[in-house]
C-alpha cells in the first residue's frame, strides 16, 4: 500500500494542535485519511463520491478513547475536512474531487 | 517501591516550626538583601503571593493581611535539614538526599506502607514542627506523580501501589505537572493532543523518542512502572562552593575591599569545614555594577591553583586578602579607579577533607592550623560567630563596620541550632 | 589441610598494644549524657524565676525533648495564650493544669488551645561566670 504523509496545524478550542495526516491510497476511488495525534491513530476520514465519513478508530487504549470522543466535534471535523481539502488542491497535484 | 518526602515552602516552615505564634499565619521568607520572596507557608500562598514576587513591591499590600517576613537564615535552614534528613533515614534502609527540601526513600519490602507512611510524617512533624508530604510509588517519576496529589489529599500523602492505581492517578495528572517534563515539552504535548500524564504513558515509543529525545522516553517507561531512575545514596560531593555578596553602597576604598576579601575568605573556610572538604582551586573576584552603563566597568579575577587542598581559615584568608591586594595594587599602577560592587571568594576542585593530598614539609604546619581553626569554630559555635577572629578580620566583625559589606536583613530571626545566646526565652 | 595464619596486623602490633586498648571505649561526653536523641533535642533558656523552686534559676541554658510524651508532674515547654511557658504539667481526664515552682506564680487552668512543644529534660546553670565572661548573663 503507498502513504502519502503529511503534517497541519489547527486554530482550534483557542490552542493550537498539531496533527499528522497519513493518506493510504485504495483501488476503489475512495480516499483514506489516518489522523494521527501524537503517535496515535485517532480517527479514519473517508471521501467518496464528494461525501465525508468519519470514525473515531475501534481498538484504541480507553485512556485515548475517552480523549479522542472528547475532542472530536463537529467543529473539528469541519476543520479538518476543510484543511485536508485546501491542502491537497493548493499544494499538491492530487486534487480532492 | 520508592518515596519522595518534600515540605511545602519549607523555609517559611522552619520559621513556623520554631516561633509557635507562627502557626496558621502567613509567613515569608526572603531571598539574599531581602529581595524575592522564596519560600511561603502555605498561609501566604492562600492570600495568592507568589515565589519571586519582589518583595518591596508587595509588602503593603500583604503585611496589612498580617502577612510575616523574615529574611532568610540559611545556616538555620541547613541545621533543621540535617535534622530531617537524618529522621527520615530512621524510618528506611536508603535514602538520597535530592534537594534542601526533598529526599527520596528507598520503600522496597515494606509491607505496611498505607501505616508506616503515615507514622513517618507524624513522628516527623512532633520531632520537628515541620509537616511535611510523602509520594510513595513503584518509580520515581510515579512517586513524584503521587507527592504531586498529596498535595490535595488531607492526610499529606499519597500511595500508588498497582497498575490500576497507577491509570487513575495519571489521569489526574497534567503533563506540565511531571517531573522532568519543562514546559516547551508540555507546550508541544498540549498541541499534540497529549493533555494528561495517562495519555503520555500510552503514546507510542517511538513518537515520544523522536520528539523528546531518550529523557522523554525514560520519564514514559517510568510512568508506564519500568524503573529507569535508580535510588543514588550517596550525592556528589558539592562541585564548587562560593562566598559573597553585594556592597550596599558601591565602593573604591581598599581598606574596605580588604577587610571584605578577609570576612568572606573567613566565611568560606568555615562553609568548607563544616562540610569537610578541602578547595585546591581559590578564585577571588570583584565586579561593577553592571547595570549602570555610564560607569567604567572592570571585573578583575584572581585564581590560585594549590598543591595541597587547604580549608583553614588563615590559608583562606590569607589568599583572599593576596587577590584584593594584587588587584589594588594593579589599578593604582594603571592609574584607575572603579566603583566595586560585588566580592566573590570562590573555593573549586574540592576534595574530601581525609583525601587530601599533603605536601610533605608542609604537613605539619597545616596541621596546627587545621587545629587552630577546628578550636575557634568550637569557641564560635558556644559563644557566638565572630567572637573570635583574627585581627586583620577584627574591623569586618564590628558592627558599624560590618553594615557596610554584610547584606541587609531587615527582618532577621534566631539562630536557634548555632548560637546557645539566641534560644527561645522561657518564661 | 587447612593452615593455620597469624593475623599479620595481631603480628606486627604484639607487644606495642596498649592493655587498655581491648577495654577502649569514647571519653565522657556532655553530650551523652545530656542529650536521649539528637535529632529531637533543642536548646532553650530561663527567662523570669517561675521554675526558680525545681532548681531552674534565671538564665539556665535548657534542653527540651519534642520526642518524649508529657507525663504528669514533668517539666514541659507549651505554648499557651500566646506566651512560651515551662512549668509543671499535670493532667487529670481532660483537664490540663500547668503549674508553676514557686510560690505567687498562679496555676494555669487550660481553656483554650494548648500546643504541647517538648518535655524540659536537662537545666544547666553556670556556677563560675568569671571563667565563661561569653555566657550571657542574667
Amino acid at each position: 500500500m503507498l502513504f502519502n504523509t503529511f503534517n497541519i496545524e489547527l486554530q482550534y478550542r483557542g490552542t493550537l494542535c498539531e496533527l499528522d495526516i497519513r493518506e493510504a491510497y485504495t483501488s476503489d476511488g475512495t480516499r483514506n485519511f489516518e489522523i494521527i495525534q501524537g503517535g496515535i491513530c485517532i480517527l479514519l476520514m473517508m471521501f467518496k463520491n464528494g461525501l465525508w465519513s468519519v470514525y473515531i478508530v475501534d481498538d484504541l487504549h480507553p485512556v485515548a478513547k475517552q480523549d479522542t470522543e472528547m475532542f472530536v466535534t463537529d467543529e473539528l471535523i469541519e476543520l479538518l475536512t476543510q484543511a485536508i481539502k485546501t491542502y491537497l488542491d493548493c499544494l499538491t497535484g492530487n486534487k480532492l474531487s | 517501591m520508592v518515596a519522595i518526602a518534600d515540605c511545602v515552602g519549607f523555609y517559611a516552615a522552619w520559621h513556623q516550626s520554631t516561633e509557635p505564634w507562627l502557626q496558621g499565619v502567613p509567613v515569608v521568607s526572603l531571598s539574599n538583601n531581602d529581595g524575592c520572596m522564596i519560600a511561603l507557608s502555605p498561609e501566604a500562598k492562600a492570600l495568592g503571593a507568589s515565589r519571586t514576587e519582589p518583595w518591596h513591591f508587595v509588602m503593603d499590600k500583604y503585611v496589612p493581611l498580617g502577612m510575616v517576613a523574615y529574611s532568610s537564615n540559611y545556616r538555620e535552614y541547613q541545621a533543621m535539614n540535617k535534622r530531617l534528613m537524618k529522621i527520615l533515614a530512621r524510618f528506611v534502609p536508603r535514602l538520597e538526599t535530592y534537594s534542601i527540601d526533598e529526599c527520596w526513600m528507598d520503600m522496597s519490602g515494606v509491607q505496611n506502607l498505607s501505616t508506616l507512611v503515615p507514622f513517618i510524617i507524624n513522628e516527623t512533624k512532633k520531632l520537628t514542627g515541620i509537616q511535611i508530604r510523602i509520594g510513595v510509588a513503584p518509580t520515581k517519576t510515579l512517586a513524584k506523580v503521587a507527592i504531586h496529589l498529596a498535595k490535595q489529599d488531607p492526610t499529606n500523602s499519597f500511595i500508588i501501589n498497582n497498575q490500576s492505581e497507577i491509570d487513575t492517578a495519571l489521569q489526574r495528572v497534567a503533563v506540565e505537572d511531571m517531573w522532568n517534563v519543562g514546559r516547551q515539552y508540555a507546550n508541544m504535548l498540549h498541541r499534540n493532543g497529549i493533555h494528561t500524564a495517562a495519555r503520555l504513558a500510552i503514546t507510542p515509543e517511538w513518537w515520544v523518542r523522536k520528539k523528546m529525545t531518550v529523557v522523554g522516553w525514560r520519564t514514559q517507561q517510568e510512568l508506564r512502572g519500568n524503573v529507569c531512575l535508580k535510588l543514588v545514596e550517596v550525592m556528589d560531593p558539592k562541585k564548587n562552593i562560593g562566598v559573597g555578596r553585594s556592597f550596599k553602597k558601591t565602593t573604591s576604598d581598599a581598606q574596605q575591599l580588604i577587610d571584605a576579601s578577609t570576612f568572606y575568605g573567613y566565611r568560606l573556610a568555615e562553609k568548607l569545614r563544616e562540610e569537610k572538604l578541602v578547595a585546591t582551586v581559590l578564585q577571588v573576584s570583584l565586579r561593577t555594577n553592571k547595570w549602570k552603563v555610564d560607569t567604567a566597568q572592570h571585573q578583575p579575577r584572581r585564581i590560585f591553583h594549590l598543591d595541597t587542598g587547604i580549608n583553614n581559615m588563615i590559608d583562606v584568608t590569607r589568599y583572599a586578602r593576596h587577590a584584593i591586594k594584587s588587584i589594588i595594587d594593579e589599578n593604582l599602577r594603571n592609574k584607575v579607579s572603579y566603583k566595586y560592587m560585588k566580592i566573590e571568594v570562590f573555593a573549586s576542585g574540592l576534595l574530601p577533607e581525609n583525601e587530601n593530598q599533603i605536601v610533605i614539609n608542609d604537613s605539619y604546619a597545616a596541621g596546627s592550623k587545621n587545629r587552630l581553626s577546628r578550636v575557634i569554630d568550637d569557641i564560635n559555635l558556644q559563644m557566638g560567630k565572630g567572637k573570635v577572629c583574627f585581627a586583620n578580620n577584627l574591623k569586618a566583625w564590628k558592627h558599624d563596620n560590618l553594615e557596610a559589606y554584610i547584606m541587609r536583613q531587615q527582618y532577621p530571626s534566631p539562630k536557634y541550632f548555632t548560637d546557645w545566646n539566641e534560644s527561645p526565652l522561657l518564661r | 589441610m587447612r593452615r593455620t595464619l597469624v593475623d599479620p596486623k595481631e603480628f606486627i602490633q604484639s607487644g606495642f598494644t596498649s592493655p587498655a586498648e581491648e577495654y577502649a571505649v569514647p571519653d565522657l561526653r556532655l553530650d551523652h549524657l545530656m542529650i536521649r536523641d539528637p535529632e529531637a533535642t533543642y536548646p532553650a533558656r530561663m527567662q523570669g524565676k517561675a521554675m526558680e523552686k525545681a532548681g531552674i534559676a534565671e538564665g539556665s541554658y535548657l534542653l527540651f525533648d519534642r520526642g518524649i510524651d508529657p507525663k504528669n508532674g514533668d517539666i514541659v515547654y507549651v505554648w499557651y495564650d500566646n506566651e512560651k511557658l515551662i512549668r509543671f504539667y499535670e493532667k487529670h481526664g481532660q483537664k490540663i493544669t500547668l503549674y508553676a515552682a514557686t510560690p505567687g506564680y498562679p496555676s494555669i487552668q487550660v481553656e483554650s488551645e494548648l500546643k504541647f512543644i517538648g518535655v524540659v529534660t536537662w537545666a544547666n546553670k553556670c556556677l563560675c561566670p568569671r571563667m565563661f565572661p561569653l555566657v550571657k548573663q542574667w
